[in-house]
């Protein structure tokens, strides 16, 4: 969502830290994991809405699983500039491409297709209709589609 | 035709950014973690010795007030309504404290003791200042 190493850990600590007081408040109405994924999301979106476009793409590792990947294998062996592209070229790109989407449709595409998470737990994470969660991954896929055009052709 | 090689690259699209699930913290996730866990405890050391006693005596009551569930409504309405009713209470104490007399000898004084029903020319009968005692008998001739 950040991009950031020094921002995610920052908000990290403030989530935990948020829900460590609010820890009572919790009445099991939702999953654990959910109601903490919830605060996460909403203090993220908060502070990218404080930080705009200023930011400092930050690259992470990447676990060496990943040319184990039946994707990875799939999309270096079908496109060249997949193929050509080291796996930080690829990563930044990627990246880059994210950074392009609004804060709300990062969100999406993060819990969607990073997380692997159902449409129904997105929306009651960001209070929103199932409706909205489908109609936001449908205009984010279709921007990330142009962004990275050149790689999936 | 068209539409199906959209749908084949937002399918591409899709594993691309699937791929970054392989993205971890520098040094490993046990690593990490270790470092988050010591960070979150510092500064939760610190956030506890910067508050006041007042603002954690008050977090305490609100967290203690948060569980009683639904009928925390009621609760607090309750409490709204003693806590204002105790102040009207206090309040009307304070006010008829200030409205009452003060305390000492009354200062007296000497009226005309005429009867209802006497004239104006019947006082003159009294005494030399038309002033009679109250507690004189008074006996009507007949």
């Amino acid at each position: 969502m950040t991009s950031n190493h020094e921002d995610t850990n920052d908000i990290l600590q403030e989530v935990f830290a948020k829900a460590y007081r609010a820890l009572k408040r919790f009445q099991g109405k939702s999953a654990f994991y959910t109601w903490i994924y919830a605060i996460a999301v909403n203090m993220s979106l908060n502070f990218l809405k404080k930080r705009g476009r200023r930011r400092k793409l930050s690259l992470d590792d990447v676990d060496k699983g990943i040319e184990n990947d039946k994707d990875f294998i799939e999309a270096t062996s079908k496109s060249d500039p997949v193929r050509e592209a080291t796996i930080n070229e690829l990563q930044e790109r990627l990246n880059s491409a994210m950074m392009e989407l609004s804060e709300d449709h990062r969100a999406v595409v993060t819990m969607f297709d990073i997380q692997g998470m159902p449409h129904a737990e997105i929306s009651e994470i960001l209070g929103v209709s199932e409706g909205t969660v489908r109609s936001r991954l449908f205009y984010a896929h279709r921007q990330l589609q142009t962004y990275l055009g050149d790689f999936v052709k | 035709m068209s539409d199906s090689t959209s749908d084949s690259n937002l399918s591409e699209v899709q594993k691309l950014i699937r791929l970054k699930r392989y993205e971890q913290p520098p040094r490993g996730y046990d690593a990490y973690c270790e470092d988050f866990l010591f960070e979150f405890q510092q500064r939760q050391r610190v956030e506890m010795l910067r508050r006041s006693s007042f603002s954690l005596w008050l977090e305490k009551v609100a967290s203690w007030f948060w569980g009683f569930g639904t009928s925390k409504w009621v609760w607090g309405g309750a409490a709204a309504y003693a806590s204002m009713m105790m102040f009207a209470y206090l309040n009307q104490d304070s006010g008829s404290d200030i409205a009452e007399e003060p305390v000492g000898p009354k200062p007296t004084t000497l009226a005309p003791s005429v009867p209802p029903g006497e004239s104006q020319q019947d006082s003159g009968k009294g005494g030399k200042d038309g002033l009679q005692p109250v507690s004189a008998p008074r006996f009507k001739e007949l």
